[in-house]
């Protein structure tokens, strides 16, 4: 209370309004029809802005539709799982494309492979590899021949003519 | 000094409260008629309040594992509204729109909504103006005192609650409402 106009001051009237007024405030306002007044009119000011304030809010929820936040977060919820499908199928689409474009160098090479596999380490093996070196000496002798297997009549023939003419 | 949180706020389990958190459905039915109610009137644009609740309970739906429970979910919420729309304001955004929204809240709509109760047509008449003049008088004060009255005076929380949602002490927040209370005696006491 100010000691001027004996009357409640800003802070006591808002510290009531809060419910935490002293006593002797209290105890003025049973003495005080101005500062009773003041307050009650104050306090019946704010129920009513309260009032209208919550009434309001729920009216233009209603006619805005209360589901958007719903339907908001649903989307949000929705996203990681729609962002986990569409990452795995990159990755397996990726996957895909390296297996295939490995695919074919892969066969091409298993023939060697599984020939050469064979040729090592068996004795099996280097028997057949002493055959094939008989086989490719073979062809060498023949190679290195001067007349070709075709022509050896030929050849025959010719060295028993000159034979003959020697002869004569 | 320390906000402390009442008794009466830590009084569910988390465990409740955070599977509460989880029914996004449930979610939006309990509190949404709350935060919109606040975020509108704090920031007087309808479109922008509801965004900034659509908003405020995604994250709030979103980041529940970071709910600690030492308050009430109610009391979370509006805490995380009262950081949005601080974001909200300090955006070039806000300030341009600010004076040009087509969604702006008209203070005569809202007094319309005052309950006509038993009273008398001349009264109901004082009554929706004084309304007009309380929503005037928050438009002319700072957007915490504005945001602080409204957790007082329209969502009648507790002192304790506000201090903890807006980061201050309960000394602070009285100081605010001290101001808030002031500009609208002011504005009453212009029109008697």
């Amino acid at each position: 209370m100010t000691p001027s106009t004996s009357h409640l001051t800003k802070e006591e009237l808002t510290d009531n309004l809060l419910g935490v007024s002293s006593l002797t405030v209290n105890t003025h306002l049973l003495g005080c029809p101005a500062c009773a007044d003041e307050l009650e009119r104050v306090k019946r000011t704010l129920a009513g802005f309260r009032d209208a304030a919550h009434n309001w809010s729920e009216h233009a929820l209603f006619s805005a539709g209360s589901n958007s936040a719903l339907t908001r977060a649903r989307g949000e919820r929705s996203r990681p799982t729609k962002w986990i499908l569409a990452a795995a199928t990159m990755v397996l689409f990726i996957a895909g494309s390296i297996v295939y474009l490995h695919q074919e160098p892969t066969v091409s090479q298993a023939h060697p492979v599984v020939v050469s596999t064979p040729t090592t380490g068996t004795g099996l093996s280097q028997a057949q590899l002493d055959q094939d070196n008989q086989l490719l000496s073979q062809v060498s002798v023949e190679l290195s021949e001067a007349v070709p297997a075709p022509m050896q009549p030929l050849l025959v023939s010719e060295a028993s003519r000159s034979s003959t003419i020697t002869n004569k | 000094m320390t906000p402390t949180i009442p008794a009466e706020l830590i009084s569910l389990s988390g465990e409740h409260r955070i599977s509460e958190l989880d029914d996004i459905d449930a979610l939006v039915r309990a509190y949404k008629p709350r935060v919109f109610r606040f975020v509108a009137f704090s920031i007087s644009d309808r479109d922008a309040a509801e965004s900034i609740t659509q908003d405020c309970l995604l994250k709030a739906h979103l980041t529940r594992t970071q709910f600690r429970g030492d308050c009430s979910i109610g009391t979370w919420l509006m805490r995380i509204a009262f950081n949005l729309l601080r974001d909200h304001t300090k955006s070039q955004k806000f300030r341009f729109w600010k004076s040009a929204s087509a969604s702006a809240i008209d203070a005569s709509e809202v007094s319309q909504y005052l309950p006509s109760g038993a009273t008398s047509a001349e009264a109901q008449l004082i009554a929706r103006e004084r309304v007009q003049m309380v929503y005037q008088a928050l438009r002319e004060l700072s957007g915490k005192q504005r945001s602080i009255f409204l957790m007082r005076f329209v969502e009648e929380m507790d002192l304790c609650e506000i201090a903890a949602i807006t980061g201050t002490t309960v000394p602070t927040v009285k100081t605010h409402l001290y101001r808030a209370v002031g500009a609208i005696r002011a504005r009453l006491g212009a029109a008697r």
